[in-house]
């Protein structure tokens, strides 16, 4: 990961507009550079590819790729950001599959804050 | 040129017709020459007035009758092979060999009658004497030894086999001479002296041909032997029983020699084999003609040999019966016609139960494992009264019409939706290639010589097809019985289909059980799960702001949250109404029905019949009906208005939903409406869909509704 240079700056990705929206409001709330959101898979990569965020904040369920395979590809960017998965579903739900991802780590949605998000981040690079 | 071949090629094939018919000529020539010896033999037999010390071939009258009546078979069988395969040398010998034993015969009653009986009566018996010394030779070497030489494809076994053909053929001419030529009385006709006797030769050994002719049996039967060791299947099984048979006939006349030659036990042990050796050629012939299907005669022959044998056993009775009354009565030559009409009366009253036994004897020898068509379909009823299992029915089903018939392979094939599937096979080898699935009421498919459909009330239900082997058809007799088979088959199959569609409408409900779970368990996940976690962060962002923020502010974020919480409750309550509609059970069918409509995007003319309660299976699956016709109405129909109505018709509830829109509905697999066209199935109804292009959309259901 970059070294510090003020404000982190994330990019959110879920296909739901209500939570993005809270996202957005907790992230900046908490000093976050909200550069961009993305409603599907493929719009992510694109989004990673184009706004070099620091952070992204990826919804496993997506309407085209699911999140594992959209961390699969962005590990493979130069430089990739760190990723950490969101869910409204329990990260025990998923099974192996979180651990065999290349992501900093797993937030249920419901406990979501700059904080737990700073620490993945912090506890992966 | 092309025209000249074209000429030509008719040309040939005239001459070839030709050809073929003046081989049939000859064959039936054949046979009926030997017939007539044959009659004429009886003929002598019966009014030939016995004599003392009258000389018999055999010893008797009867049996010499009897072996009469047997070497018929010979000329017989010749015949039919030469007509089925006129370039065969087997048919040939046995025509020839026929031919010449039933001259031996009737020479040796002509002499009789001539020189015994009536002497001076009858011209030229001196000749017929002097025939019965050698005719019978060239009868014996293509007998026993051309014919095993060449069985059954008519070659030799190779070219390093033919000396063993010239020796035979020189052990004939050397037997049949050295015997012609025997100086002094005929043997059996004392006073008669061989009008050709010459010293010259006679002083030659008149064993010498006959030591030539056990040789060249015995190395005919050594060439059967080999060709039996390097043959397979089923011609294998063809030689074999023809080996035997030849090898039986050389021991006996290794053992006839020895007896010759003074030995006694010998000589009483060759008096008991030869007649079973001379029958055993021609018998195991039999057997690998009709056994083994060789030179497809099987069939053809079946009531020609009942008849036939019918025939002979009679006959034989007849002058056993006759010649034993005639020595009682001791009334030689004295037999009334009366009398002759009594006793054949009493023998076919007699033989009368003997004659259906021999009839399905000889049934059962042309036919061997395979049992008589009325025994297969009496079987195939038997086991389908015992079973309708499909997994049991249909393997049976394909074995007997293959056993029934000799097919090398049957398939049965069944129509399912979108084609035919094979559901049973014969034999079951896994590694058998399998024919291409034919085209229902197409022509047979490759590698299947027939296809005999199985429809029930008219409907095409599915197919067997028959593999024969190489070169076989049906006879008309056989094809009647698959197409009886058939027939009864009908039942099986739609039974079996009945229970494939069972099947597969179960596999329907089960999938859609599972997709409408996974739908709902989305439903919970993308709606109301989602909602409560926005709901959680809207109550913990306010938690945090609560300090600090204005009071105005906390208020307004508390109202938002409150609106959110009645949305997801709106929510839940849809979702819970999706997993099942409690207004159902709670407001009765009517009102359940009056709530969709008023949810429904379009009006909706309720025309509700008031019905009483039913069964809540049958109203649930109404809603779910309705429900599902009018989503489709608002999703696909681009309808302005729509219709709901219901109503009872004695024991059926009658469902219709019509609406006004594009029409051009089709339910494909795996939609709502395919998953509730089980779902009426399975309550015993059915479900049809009307949906002309631009003619609107009619749901129609009929469930039975009855207490």
């Amino acid at each position: 990961m970059a070294t510090w240079r003020g404000p982190l700056s994330a990019l959110i990705v879920d296909d739901h507009g209500g939570f993005r929206a809270w996202a957005r409001t907790f992230l900046e709330a908490e000093g976050y550079r909200v550069v961009g959101e993305a409603a599907g898979g493929t719009e992510a990569i694109s989004a990673v590819r184009r706004l070099r965020p620091d952070v992204v904040l990826l919804d496993v369920h997506l309407p085209d790729l699911d999140g594992f395979e959209v961390a699969r590809r962005v590990a493979a960017e130069p430089a990739p950001p760190a990723v950490v998965l969101v869910s409204s579903r329990e990260v025990e739900e998923f099974g192996w599959r979180v651990g065999a991802t290349s992501v900093c780590g797993f937030i249920s949605k419901v406990d979501l804050s700059g904080e737990r998000l700073g620490a993945l981040v912090e506890g992966g690079s | 040129m092309e025209v000249r071949t074209a000429v030509g090629g008719a040309r040939s094939i005239v001459a070839r017709r030709t050809r073929r018919r003046a081989t049939l000529a000859v064959a039936w020539a054949g046979l009926g020459t030997a017939v007539l010896l044959a009659t004429a033999s009886l003929v002598l037999l019966v009014v030939t007035p016995p004599v003392a010390a009258e000389p018999t071939l055999t010893g008797s009258r009867p049996v010499d009758g009897g072996i009469l009546l047997a070497f018929l078979a010979y000329s017989a069988f010749g015949a039919l092979i030469v007509a089925r395969r006129r370039d065969n040398r087997v048919g040939w010998i046995f025509l020839g060999a026929g031919v010449g034993f039933q001259l031996w015969l009737f020479a040796h009653r002509y002499a009789v009658a001539g020189l015994v009986a009536w002497p001076g009566a009858l011209p030229g018996a001196t000749l017929a004497a002097w025939l019965t010394l050698w005719i019978v030779v060239p009868g014996f070497v293509l007998a026993f030894t051309f014919l095993p030489q060449v069985f059954p494809d008519g070659m030799l076994l190779s070219p390093r086999w033919r000396p063993a053909a010239w020796f035979a053929a020189a052990a004939l001419i050397v037997w049949a001479v050295t015997w012609a030529t025997v100086p002094g009385p005929i043997a059996g006709f004392p006073g008669v002296d061989n009008p050709v006797g010459i010293t010259a030769i006679g002083r030659l050994d008149s064993g010498i041909g006959w030591v030539m002719f056990v040789l060249a049996v015995l190395a005919s039967a050594a060439s059967l032997v080999v060709r039996y060791v390097r043959a397979s299947g089923v011609a294998r099984r063809q030689i074999r029983w023809l080996a035997y048979a030849v090898a039986w006939m050389g021991l006996t006349l290794v053992v006839v020699s020895v007896g010759s030659e003074g030995v006694r036990a010998a000589e009483v042990a060759g008096e008991v084999l030869f007649p079973l050796a001379i029958a055993g050629v021609p018998l195991a012939a039999f057997v690998a003609i009709f056994r083994h299907d060789l030179y497809d005669l099987d069939v053809v022959v079946s009531k020609t040999l009942t008849f036939g044998v019918l025939v002979a056993l009679i006959t034989v009775a007849y002058v056993a019966v006759v010649a034993t009354v005639g020595a009682v009565a001791g009334a030689a030559g004295e037999l009334s016609l009366t009398l002759a009409v009594v006793v054949t009366a009493v023998v076919a009253v007699a033989f009368h139960p003997v004659r259906t036994r021999v009839a399905r004897l000889a049934d059962r020898l042309v036919y061997g494992s395979r049992a008589t068509p009325y025994e297969v379909l009496a079987g195939f009823s038997r086991r389908l009264g015992g079973t309708l299992d499909a997994e049991d029915a249909l393997p049976q089903m394909a074995r007997i019409v293959g056993e029934g018939v000799g097919a090398t392979a049957v398939d049965v094939w069944l129509v399912v939706s979108g084609g035919l599937r094979r559901v049973a096979l014969w034999p079951t080898d896994p590694h058998r290639s399998s024919p291409t699935s034919p085209e229902a009421g197409s022509s047979p498919g490759p590698g299947t010589d027939r296809v005999v459909e199985v429809r029930d009330r008219g409907e095409l239900l599915g197919t067997i097809n028959l593999t024969l082997p190489e070169g076989r058809t049906l006879t008309p007799t056989e094809d009647r019985l698959v197409r009886d088979l058939a027939a009864h088959a009908g039942l099986v199959l739609s039974n079996v289909r009945l229970l494939e569609q069972l099947k597969a409408s179960r596999q329907r409900l089960i999938t859609a059980q599972d997709e409408e779970r996974r739908r709902i368990e989305r439903d919970i996940h993308d709606g109301v799960q989602q909602r409560l976690v926005t709901l959680a962060l809207a109550l913990r962002m306010a938690a945090t702001r609560a300090g600090r923020a204005p009071p105005t502010e906390l208020e307004a974020r508390l109202e938002g949250i409150a609106a959110e919480v009645a949305e997801t409750l709106a929510e839940l309550r849809r979702l819970a109404r999706g997993i099942h509609p409690a207004i159902v059970t709670e407001g009765g069918l009517a009102a359940a029905l009056e709530s969709l409509a008023q949810r429904a995007p379009v009006p909706v003319e309720l025309q509700l019949t008031p019905v009483d309660r039913l069964r809540t299976s049958v109203e649930v699956s109404v809603y779910y009906l309705v429900a599902e016709a009018l989503t489709n109405v608002a999703k696909h129909a681009r309808a302005s208005t729509a219709t709901v109505a219901l109503d009872r018709h004695a024991d059926h509830l009658r469902i219709e939903v019509a609406d006004d829109g594009a029409g051009g509905a089709r339910p494909s697999p795996g939609s709502g409406l395919a998953g509730l066209t089980d779902r009426v199935a399975a309550l015993g109804g059915r479900l049809e869909l009307d949906s002309p292009a631009g003619g609107g959309t009619r749901v129609r259901a009929e469930i039975p509704c009855g207490s």
